[in-house]
């Protein structure tokens, strides 16, 4: 700058002296006269600029406002901001108001606390699903000059559940299912642990025995429901379609080679010389005449191999057929076993039709969790959840290497003090509760939350228990770890609530009757493990103590069996497992109190059940018997006759094949030992002429 | 935008000055920096409040940028073979090592090879191009501007009342 400083010297000299009229550019340093020289007015003022110095102050001053007006910002505004930003994130989240009382944040000591956070609860919005009294939390300087987000404790305090409201809390409307939703936990309960059948799932046991009590005679109905029968219609599809086949297959078969072409070929191979071959153009003549032949051979077999190859094509196609049939008749009894509603008197059926409705709202809630996962967790999982097929990955290379990226290469460096992106290294969470508020006896700590469990090499975990005393609930335990260190994530959770009441439990509510359980003292352990968000293992086992039952239907005999039954329980579990991919979960549904329901209704049922099923069974075996002997004969002729017909041929042509290929393997070697034999011959008497030669 | 017209006019009174010749080639010099950088990137940040700050002609900095901007995409190719040498140089593993354990360098993004290139070649071409720049400024004004107000339509604008009230406006309000 020093040249430049010298440059302005020179050029304030310039123009005092009027030479040339300068004008200094905005950040120029220059002399400017006041007026021109030209007019000769030499008293009037002249202006000079003090030269300016390499910092340019005037630009100081704005960014100095600038930053006053951030910390101003910062100050009095960024707290509220914050606070209605995560108001906003947080209904539009999770669907439900979520009010924060206190936001405050210190840019300089970086550290955040949040009072009072409120999350309404979407069944009863006049109270709150969850309430925390605090949380406080510091972030990491070092960690945010990375651009990473690292906060090595977090605690919050004053937790309260189903705690009353200031004001009634706003609930979003559910969405509308998308078309590409999976079937969800709650749906395939629904589907399989009910009876589905015509789109009645709601199956009463109370109903079907009272009902089949009265009845119970199937004979004069099923006479009526004999024509509709889908399976007599499936296999009168099948009669057409093998009747058909069968005409199609009796043309094709006398298109196949016939015995006397055959014999024909044979007759040819009869006449053709295969040895004692006086010239070459003999063999050739032989040989040419047997390749012809062969050739003939060849375009038999092929066309022999091309029926062969749809013959199987229509017996697999058969198969299947039959087994489709024999899951259609499966389904055409359990549809007239609804239709008669004949009850199903086991165990397992009366565990799934008594919990149905305890267990709905649970799975309902799992899906909604499930929901909010697919949409928030990383897309690598969240599809996994969705249950989309990933493109199979190669093993997961561990060395620092560079990456192609669109522009250039980014390279990875090993990271010696590094974070994560997001890491939160524990949350600790600690209740007590006092004479103002029911906070609950609690503590727990949540570690290692993070965006990169490889990274830092530790799974996150959680652990929790404690008791809600006013709320009657004790040995509340919850231990969950999220495990994303391997190649596939696995999750593990077990929760558990040592004691609880359980008031107004509703078994079965129907016109048919109702069981209730006016209050219990229930204990619930539900376990699971998830691998890879595919494979789920989900375990719920419920024991209900001091049980009693509260029965009443309009039937006298239900009733008085199960006063009786019901009146010996008094305590019972439920054990509910889903195992399996989640399209098609295996889900079973067990109960001590299904067996003791089905004993008791074993006695009063069986024989009438059985008799009635025997009935079905017979029905539909005499509906459909004639039909499917008819099918049966049609499919057993293109099995056997046709399979056979075409064997033969092929074993003839493949004889004629053979007998070619021995022909010609036998001409050959005979040309070849003529062939020796000459050359021995030739080669005795030039021997003999040379010995005569030299006179021996 | 205001701004921004305000210092290309500066710039082109600048030029047609006798003063300022390196607060133009700095500008210039810089806008290579800006031109070869990433636009959002801790470093073009540091370059713009170094800019800010030094009395360092704006106009010739933004034009430059934008000049320097469209070599900057020609040059990629080079750049990114200049960077991929440099952070494949075993001897200076550790630097970049460091480097990317140090809060605040990594936001550089001068692991990626096109960003190492290019600030590269704009630390080598940055002295140069002032040095450059400066020379053909001072030949600028000794042949463009000189011969310019020689030429008899420089006079007779210059003799005008419009030049006259035009000189006295710029000398009371100027910048």
């Amino acid at each position: 700058m020093s040249q430049d400083q010298n440059n302005q010297n020179s050029s304030q000299t310039s123009s005092v002296s009027g030479n040339v009229s300068s004008s200094a550019g905005s950040s120029g340093a220059s002399v400017n006269n006041s007026s021109h020289s030209n007019d000769g007015k030499n008293a009037k003022k002249i202006k000079v600029k003090k030269p300016q110095g390499p910092i340019r102050w005037n630009a100081i001053i704005p960014f100095v406002i600038i930053c006053a007006l951030f910390y101003i910002y910062f100050f009095f505004f960024f707290d509220t901001h914050m606070r209605k930003t995560i108001e906003w994130a947080g209904y539009k989240a999770l669907g439900t108001e979520l009010n924060i009382g206190e936001f405050k944040s210190s840019f300089l000591k970086g550290n955040v606390a949040i009072n009072k956070i409120e999350l309404t609860d979407s069944k009863e919005p006049q109270l709150n699903s969850i309430e925390l009294g605090s949380v406080r939390f510091d972030v990491n300087w070092d960690a945010l000059l990375r651009l990473k987000f690292v906060v090595e404790e977090i605690a919050v305090e004053g937790v309260q559940f189903k705690s009353k409201r200031a004001r009634v809390g706003k609930v979003a409307p559910p969405p509308p299912p998308s078309e590409d939703d999976g079937p969800g936990f709650a749906a395939q309960l629904q589907e399989k642990a009910v009876n589905k059948l015509e789109g009645d799932n709601k199956s009463n046991v109370l109903g079907d025995v009272a009902g089949f009590l009265k009845s119970g005679n199937v004979d004069a109905q099923l006479s009526n429901l004999q024509g509709q029968m889908a399976s007599k219609k499936l296999l009168e599809e099948m009669n057409t379609k093998w009747t058909q086949k069968r005409t199609e297959w009796d043309t094709r078969i006398k298109a196949l080679p016939t015995g006397k072409e055959l014999n024909d070929l044979k007759d040819r191979f009869g006449k053709i010389k295969y040895k004692d071959f006086k010239t070459p153009q003999e063999l050739e003549s032989s040989l040419k005449e047997i390749d012809s032949v062969v050739k003939e051979i060849d375009s038999k077999n092929k066309q022999i191999q091309e029926v062969k190859s749809n013959l199987e094509t229509d017996l697999k196609a058969l198969d299947q057929d039959y087994k489709n049939l024999d899951s259609q008749v499966k389904k055409d009894i359990d549809t007239l076993k609804t239709h008669f509603k004949i009850p199903k008197i086991d165990a397992a059926s009366f565990a799934k039709a008594l919990f149905m409705d305890y267990l709905t709202p649970i799975m309902q809630k799992v899906d909604h969790y499930k929901k909010l996962a697919e949409k928030y967790l990383p897309p690598k999982y969240a599809k996994k959840l969705k249950g989309a097929k990933e493109a199979p990955v190669e093993k997961e290379d561990d060395t620092i290497q560079p990456h192609p990226r669109e522009n250039g290469v980014t390279y990875e460096f090993p990271v010696s003090k590094g974070y994560p992106l997001f890491w939160i290294q524990k949350v600790k969470i600690s209740s007590t509760s006092n004479a103002r508020a029911d906070y609950g006896d609690f503590k727990g700590l949540i570690s290692d939350i993070t965006s990169n469990q490889k990274q830092i090499g530790r799974p996150t975990t959680l652990d929790l228990k404690g008791d809600f005393k006013s709320m009657n609930v004790s040995g509340i335990t919850l231990n969950a770890e999220l495990n994303n260190t391997k190649p596939e994530p696995v999750v593990k959770f077990q929760m558990g609530v040592g004691s609880y009441i359980l008031n107004n439990l509703s078994l079965i509510q129907s016109k048919d009757g109702d069981i209730t359980i006016p209050s219990s003292n229930t204990s619930a352990l539900a376990s699971g493990e998830i691998v890879g968000f595919k494979q789920y293992d989900l375990k719920l086992r419920n024991e209900f103590k001091n049980v009693d039952f509260k029965v009443s239907t309009p039937d006298k005999t239900i009733t008085d069996v199960l006063n009786e039954t019901l009146g010996a329980i008094k305590s019972f579990d439920l054990q509910a497992t889903a195992k399996g991919e989640l399209k098609s979960l295996d889900i079973d549904i067990r109960s001590s109190l299904g067996g003791d329901l089905q004993k008791s209704f074993e006695n009063l049922l069986k024989a009438k059940i059985a008799e009635a099923n025997e009935k079905l069974q017979k029905s539909i075996n005499d509906e459909i018997g004639k039909l499917k002997a008819q099918v049966q004969a049609q499919t057993d002729g293109i099995k056997n006759q046709i399979q056979g017909e075409v064997n033969k041929v092929q074993n003839q042509v493949n004889d004629q094949k053979k007998l070619a290929d021995d022909k010609v393997n036998q001409a050959k070697k005979d040309f070849e030992n003529q062939a020796k034999n000459k050359l021995q011959e030739e080669a005795k008497k030039g021997l003999e002429d040379l010995k005569k030669k030299f006179g021996f | 935008m205001d701004i921004l017209i305000k210092q290309l006019i500066g710039l082109i009174k600048l030029l047609h000055s006798d003063t300022g010749q390196n607060q133009i080639a700095a500008g210039l010099a810089f806008g290579v920096f800006l031109g070869f950088a990433p636009f959002l990137s801790i470093q073009t940040l540091l370059v713009l409040f170094i800019v800010f700050i030094f009395r360092v002609q704006l106009g010739a900095a933004f034009l430059s940028a934008f000049f320097f901007k469209f070599v900057a995409f020609l040059l990629d190719p080079v750049a990114d073979v200049l960077g991929r040498w440099a952070l494949e140089n075993q001897g200076l593993r550790g630097l970049w090592t460091t480097m990317y354990n140090v809060p605040l360098l990594p936001m550089t993004r001068f692991n990626n090879s096109i960003n190492m290139g290019s600030f590269i070649i704009s630390i080598i071409l940055c002295p140069i191009l002032f040095v450059l720049f400066k020379k053909l400024i001072l030949k600028y004004r000794t042949t463009v501007v000189e011969r310019f107000e020689r030429s008899k339509l420089w006079k007779v604008y210059k003799s005008s009342k419009f030049y006259f009230w035009y000189s006295k406006y710029n000398d009371l309000y100027g910048a």
